[in-house]
C-alpha cells in the first residue's frame, strides 16, 4: 500500500460546465488518510462530476485536483492504479463470466488479483462462475464492488456503492468499509442514502446544484438532523406549552388540537415527558430526506464552506 | 503496452470474423467455380461487351473482363474493400461509442491504461481481424485455384492481392474511428457518416473511371489507390501504397488526439 501522508484529494476550486450549465461550481475539498468521507447530495447535485472528473473520465473547466499528491490530469494512469473505483451505473461486459472479467482487469492492471476476488466473491456471496448477462443490479454492483477492492487500492471511490444491495449486503459492505478504514486506507463515497453515511463516514460534504454547501464531521451532522414526531391525543392538549420547549423548532396542529406534528432537533426527552402528562392515542416518528435536511439547515442561499 | 484490451477485442469478433470470412470464401468460390464456363465462351462474350458503352466497361477498372486477372478484378477484388469495410465501419464505430453506448467505457478508461493505448490495442485488433478475414478469403482463392486451374493466376500474386486490399479496408476503419472519437454517443451519426464515406467514395470511384465529371474526385477516395490489376500484373505499387498508410496512421492518429481531448461518456 502507498504511505502517502497529506490530504489523499485535494481539490482547488474544481469547476466543470457542459455549456453554459454550471454542474460543479468552485470545489474545494481535502480528503485526508484514512478516512471515509461521504459525499452528499441529491440526484443531480454533481457527485458523479466530481468523481468523473477527478477520475478524468471528463476535464475539469478549471481548478485543478490531485489524488495522492498526483496530479489528476497529468498522472491520471498511475492514479487509477491506485485508486479503486465503482461507478454509479456499473455495466458488464455480457460475454464474460465473473472469473474471465477478474483476469481481464488483472491483465489490464498488471497486478495478480484472483486470490483477493475470490474472497470478496465468498464473502458477497457471489459466484464467480456465473455469466455476466442479465445479472440483476445487486449483483452487478458485487461484481462492481470486488474489481474495485481486489487490488487493494490506498484510495476507494464509490459511487453509490451500496444502490441495490440487500441489507444483508449492505452490511458485508459496511464491513468492508471497516476494515479498509481499520487499515488506513481511504474512502471517498458517494450517496443520497444519509443512514448509510452516518453510520460509515467520518465527516461529510454535502452538495447541492453543483455548490459544496458544507463539511461536516458526522457528529456534527447527526446534531444538525431534525425528526418530525406526530403525536395523537385522545383530547386537546395546549399547543403553547409544546411549543415552548427548547428543542422543537416547527410545530404544526389540527384545528381541535389533538394531533400535533412537531419538529424536532436533538434530545426529545422534554418532548416524550410533556407528552406523557396526556393521554396519548399514537406516536410517530418520521425522519426527513435528505432533500428536506438540505432545504431546513441550509435555505436556498448557501454560502459555501471549504473544507 | 498489456495487451489485455487487443485480447479481449479479439476474444469479442472472432465469431464475427469466422462469419464474415466463410461468408466471402463461399461467395468467391462461387465466383471463380463459374470462371471456367466464362473462359469457355469467352469469344461470345466478348462480341456481346462490344456493344455496351466504354464508359460502363471503365467502371469495372478493366478493360478485358474475361482474362483472369480482368475476372477476378471485375468479379470479385473489387467489391473486397466494399464488403470488408462494412465489418471494418463496424469495428470503428465500437471502438468508442460502442463502449459508451453500453456503459463501459467509465470502468475501462479508469483502468491504468493510457487513453491512447486503449485505442491503439483496439485498432490493431482491428487490424488482426480484417487479417483473419483475408485469410480465410485467401485460402478460399487457393481452394478455387486448385478445383478450377483455368483461372491460371499464380498463388502469390493471389496473396499479394488479398493482403493490400487490408489498406484500403484500413482507411475506411480509421474514418469509422476517427468519428467514433469525434461524436461522443452518437453512434447513428457515426454509422450513417461512415457508411456514406463508404458508399461515397466507392460511387465516386466506380463513376469517376466513366465520367470526367467525377473522375477530378477519385483520388480522395481509397478504391483508388487500390487496384488489384495493377498489383497482379506488376506487383504493389509503392506510391499508392504508401497513401494508403499515410493516410491510415493519419486518420488511427487524428482518432487518437480526438479521444484523449475529450470527456468520456457524455
Amino acid at each position: 500500500m502507498t504511505q502517502y501522508s497529506g490530504a489523499v484529494i485535494h481539490t482547488n476550486n474544481l469547476t466543470k460546465k457542459y455549456g453554459g450549465v454550471v454542474a460543479l461550481q468552485d470545489l474545494n475539498l481535502e480528503v485526508h488518510q484514512g478516512e471515509v468521507f461521504g459525499y452528499l447530495g441529491p440526484n443531480g447535485a454533481g457527485k458523479t462530476t466530481t468523481i468523473r472528473t477527478l477520475l478524468d473520465l471528463i476535464r475539469p473547466t478549471s481548478g485543478s485536483a490531485t489524488l495522492l499528491g498526483l496530479d489528476s490530469r497529468r498522472d491520471s494512469v498511475k492514479i487509477h492504479a491506485q485508486v479503486g473505483f465503482l461507478p454509479s451505473e456499473m455495466t458488464l461486459y455480457h460475454n464474460m463470466t465473473g472469473r474471465q472479467y477478474i483476469h481481464f482487469i488483472e491483465r489490464a492492471r498488471g497486478v495478480a488479483c484472483m486470490p483477493e476476488a475470490q474472497r470478496l466473491a465468498e464473502r458477497l456471496d457471489y459466484d464467480l462462475s456465473r455469466s455476466l448477462e442479465g445479472l440483476s443490479t445487486g449483483n452487478r454492483r458485487k461484481m462492481g464492488l470486488i474489481t474495485a477492492l481486489m487490488h487493494r487500492p490506498p484510495l476507494l471511490i464509490l459511487d453509490e456503492p451500496s444502490s441495490g444491495l440487500d441489507p444483508l449486503m449492505q452490511q458485508t459492505f459496511n464491513e468492508f468499509i471497516r476494515e479498509i478504514k481499520a487499515e488506513g486506507r481511504s474512502v471517498f463515497l458517494s450517496s443520497h442514502n444519509l443512514p448509510e453515511v452516518e453510520a460509515l463516514c467520518d465527516r461529510v460534504g454535502i452538495l447541492r446544484a453543483g455548490k459544496l454547501v458544507t463539511v461536516e464531521t458526522i457528529q456534527a451532522l447527526a446534531g444538525l438532523r431534525f425528526r418530525w414526531f406526530v403525536l395523537d391525543f385522545e383530547q386537546a392538549v395546549e399547543i403553547g406549552k409544546f411549543k415552548a420547549l427548547p428543542n422543537v423548532t416547527a410545530l404544526e396542529a389540527n384545528p381541535e388540537n389533538t394531533r400535533l406534528r412537531l419538529q424536532v432537533s436533538g434530545a426529545i426527552d422534554p418532548v416524550i415527558k410533556l407528552a406523557a402528562h396526556y393521554s396519548l392515542r399514537d406516536l410517530s416518528v418520521e425522519h426527513p430526506s435528505l432533500e428536506e435536511t438540505f432545504l431546513e439547515f441550509y435555505g436556498s442561499n448557501n454560502k459555501e464552506v471549504q473544507a | 503496452m498489456k495487451w489485455a484490451i487487443f485480447r479481449k477485442c479479439i476474444r469479442d469478433s472472432w465469431k464475427g470474423m469466422l462469419g464474415w470470412g466463410i461468408g466471402l470464401g463461399l461467395y468467391s468460390l462461387l465466383v471463380i467455380g463459374l470462371y471456367p464456363s466464362v473462359a469457355a465462351q469467352k469469344a461470345d462474350y466478348e462480341k456481346i461487351m462490344e456493344s455496351y458503352p466504354d464508359s460502363m466497361l471503365e467502371m469495372f477498372g478493366t478493360d478485358d473482363l474475361f482474362s483472369p486477372v480482368g475476372y477476378l478484378q471485375s468479379q470479385l477484388m473489387l467489391y473486397i474493400p466494399l464488403l470488408v469495410g462494412i465489418y471494418a465501419i463496424l469495428q470503428g464505430l465500437n471502438a468508442v461509442t460502442g463502449e459508451e453506448r453500453k456503459q463501459t467505457m467509465d470502468t475501462l478508461a479508469a483502468l491504468p491504461i493510457p487513453r491512447w493505448q486503449i485505442l491503439t490495442e483496439k485498432f490493431l485488433a482491428t487490424v488482426v481481424i480484417m487479417l483473419g478475414i483475408l485469410t480465410q478469403f485467401f485460402g478460399s482463392l487457393v481452394m478455387g485455384r486448385l478445383l478450377w486451374p483455368e483461372l491460371d493466376i499464380s498463388i502469390v500474386k493471389l496473396a499479394l492481392v488479398t493482403y493490400a486490399s487490408l489498406l484500403p479496408i484500413m482507411v475506411i476503419s480509421g474514418v469509422a474511428y476517427l468519428l467514433s472519437a469525434v461524436l461522443p454517443m452518437h453512434r447513428r451519426w457515426g454509422g450513417m457518416l461512415s457508411a456514406l464515406f463508404l458508399v461515397g467514395t466507392y460511387l465516386i470511384y466506380a463513376l469517376g473511371n466513366a465520367s470526367k465529371t467525377i473522375e477530378p474526385f477519385q483520388p480522395f477516395t481509397p478504391f483508388e489507390y487500390f487496384d488489384a490489376v495493377k498489383i497482379l500484373e506488376s506487383g504493389l505499387p509503392i506510391g499508392d501504397t504508401l497513401v494508403l498508410i499515410i493516410a491510415t496512421i493519419a486518420l488511427w492518429a487524428a482518432s487518437l488526439v480526438m479521444f484523449e481531448r475529450r470527456d468520456l461518456g457524455t
